[in-house]
């Protein structure tokens, strides 16, 4: 099915890629643990301290509902402030705002690499021209870029779960790992897209165009959508019709928010990422073996 | 099995009269076919047909009996190809190439390789991104012919090679030839297919407008003379004989003639009754006959 000297190539030609990007997702998580465990310590309020004040405003005959009003703040967000987990929180926006970042550049840049950037510079001559079938190419190709994201993501989790469990303990372990594996789906479907797109174009410009645009679409939406989140919105600093983005941004199939909420919407999300991921796979590789390759 | 490549109408329309248009033509076996034309003129697309990276619009490829397509990878077994365009893929030096493609290719006999690399004099221990173009080519031509395959596509091979190297790659060329290797080359230098080909065709706006035996040009019996005569007084008198005047320079009073080799008596004792100061044999090249040849195309459209 693979072809091991092409795959050795293969490798030898992005492993660079895939040790920064491993290492500096890793070092993210150590940035990002360390600052939870802090975040564990310094929202110890003692919440006698407020008992006062509202003895005061009852004094007077008003509320803290009612100061909040005349400021001009919904009173809604003090029962979300007041139920908000702190560690939640970050878990919720890291993952699939900062985490993801390093698996998007890392996709974008060895997607086109697999196929489109050889056939543009006319090195994919040399592949062609040995006895190694176009689908046997395709498949090669495929198998190395999940098995290095796969890689990427068992390495990650380990570094992501050793440290929750020295450092910072807020967070079972199981959702540790449900979140990381819900990374990785997502990196592999974005992976499967920029492998499409790398398989469809002859020129690097196109495809770099394409799963890089895609990339970016998905990111930025992301960051956008974020003020139309149920999450912001709870906070009282949400803008609702920011929500749109959302929806256009592949990267809320990655429902960290029900990951961690023990609901179990991320499932059927999840099932829609390996769907995703299937059908653009298949398809680049069944392009490949169908097109003229201008080199 | 006579005919090692077989081209049948071959046609590839990029539109705007760019590409290939019926083309046919026929490689024997251990045959160098020679495949010449100005830039643009579709030498890599048809190459490209051959090794079956593109699919002719009309017409089809055969190559060793066999229709090429996009899934004939099992005849690259047979088949040595140096690209036009020479890119290595992102692995390090020359030698970590050569290994990888061998790898590829099944080969495990790297003698002939080692051979090769030492008489093109190559570094293989370059970094391949740092090479200079003539070793890129080098490195190029060495994995094409390490394989002694039984057929070499060769797309300019000898692009970036300095004239020195040239002879060299001629020598590997001719070596291959020995072996009974039937070699398929296009290339724009005219001097490097004289001396090897025994075929070649001419591509003009992606048409084949002549295919030539080059011992027709060896052997040429029309030969082209230049002389210069004395004074105008002889050079105008000269002009009045009835030979075949190929153009005149009364300035220097010098004129050029073809004269077929059963005429060159006649030629010689009407000369000798004029005050020659220089005659000269103007070789009759595969160039010249192109260029006549394009020539006269052009006329035609």
């Amino acid at each position: 099915m693979i072809n091991i000297p092409l795959l050795k190539q293969t490798i030898k030609s992005n492993w660079g890629l895939w040790f920064v990007a491993t290492l500096t997702v890793s070092l993210l998580y150590i940035v990002i643990k360390f600052a939870m465990g802090s975040i564990a310590v310094s929202s110890n309020t003692d919440p006698n301290v407020l008992v006062p004040y509202i003895q005061a405003l009852e004094a007077a005959g008003l509320t803290i509902e009612g100061l909040f009003i005349t400021i001009g703040i919904n009173p809604e967000i003090l029962t979300g402030l007041a139920t908000m987990d702190g560690n939640v929180l970050v878990s919720i926006m890291f993952y699939p705002v900062v985490a993801v970042l390093l698996p998007l550049v890392y996709v974008v840049i060895v997607g086109n690499k697999l196929f489109a950037s050889q056939i543009d510079n006319g090195s994919m001559a040399f592949v062609l021209s040995t006895p190694i079938k176009r689908s046997k190419i395709a498949i090669t190709q495929m198998f190395f870029l999940i098995t290095s994201l796969v890689a990427m993501f068992l390495f990650t989790s380990v570094v992501d779960v050793t440290l929750t469990l020295i450092i910072d303990n807020s967070l079972a372990v199981d959702k540790i790992l449900l979140l990381n594996l819900g990374l990785l789906l997502f990196s592999l479907a974005m992976g499967s897209l920029t492998y499409m797109f790398s398989s469809i174009f002859n020129y690097s410009k196109y495809s770099l165009s394409f799963g890089g645009g895609f990339a970016l679409l998905f990111f930025i939406s992301k960051i956008l959508g974020l003020f139309g989140s149920d999450l912001f919105m709870n906070m009282g600093v949400g803008i609702e019709p920011m929500d749109f983005f959302n929806k256009i941004t592949m990267i809320s199939l990655y429902n960290t928010t029900s990951i961690l909420d023990d609901s179990t919407d991320f499932i059927i999300q999840f099932i829609v990422l390996g769907v995703i991921s299937i059908v653009c796979f298949v398809t680049g590789a069944i392009w490949l073996t169908k097109k003229d390759i201008p080199v | 099995m006579k005919d090692i490549i077989r081209i049948e109408g071959l046609t590839k329309d990029y539109g705007s009269s760019r590409g290939v248009f019926d083309i046919n033509l026929k490689v024997r076996k251990g045959e160098i076919f020679g495949f010449v034309g100005t830039n643009g003129s579709g030498k890599t697309t048809t190459i490209r047909n051959i090794m079956g990276f593109l699919k002719p619009d009309h017409g089809k490829v055969v190559v060793l009996d066999q229709e090429v397509n996009y899934n004939t990878e099992k005849l690259m077994k047979h088949i040595g190809y140096v690209p036009g365009e020479i890119a290595f893929p992102d692995i390090g030096d020359g030698d970590a190439f050569i290994k990888i493609q061998a790898e590829m290719t099944g080969l495990k006999d790297m003698d002939y390789a080692k051979y090769l690399i030492k008489k093109l004099g190559l570094d293989t221990t370059a970094n391949l991104k740092r090479m200079s173009k003539g070793m890129k080519q080098k490195t190029a031509i060495i994995n094409g012919f390490m394989g002694k395959p039984d057929i070499l596509i060769l797309d300019e091979p000898s692009t970036g090679l300095d004239p020195l190297m040239r002879e060299i790659f001629v020598e590997i060329l001719m070596e291959a030839k020995q072996r009974g290797t039937t070699i398929f080359m296009s290339s724009h230098v005219f001097d490097e297919m004289e001396k090897t080909c025994d075929r070649v065709a001419l591509l003009h706006n992606g048409k084949i407008i002549d295919i030539i035996e080059m011992n027709t040009i060896h052997h040429n019996e029309l030969k082209t003379y230049k002389v210069g005569f004395e004074n105008e007084e002889e050079y105008k008198n000269f002009t009045k004989e009835t030979f075949n005047l190929v153009s005149l320079k009364p300035k220097y009073h010098q004129i050029t003639v073809d004269i077929n080799d059963s005429d060159i008596n006649i030629f010689m004792k009407t000369l000798s009754k004029y005050t020659v100061k220089y005659i000269k044999e103007e070789k009759y090249t595969l160039e010249k006959y192109f260029l006549r040849k394009i020539i006269e195309e052009k006329k035609n459209d």
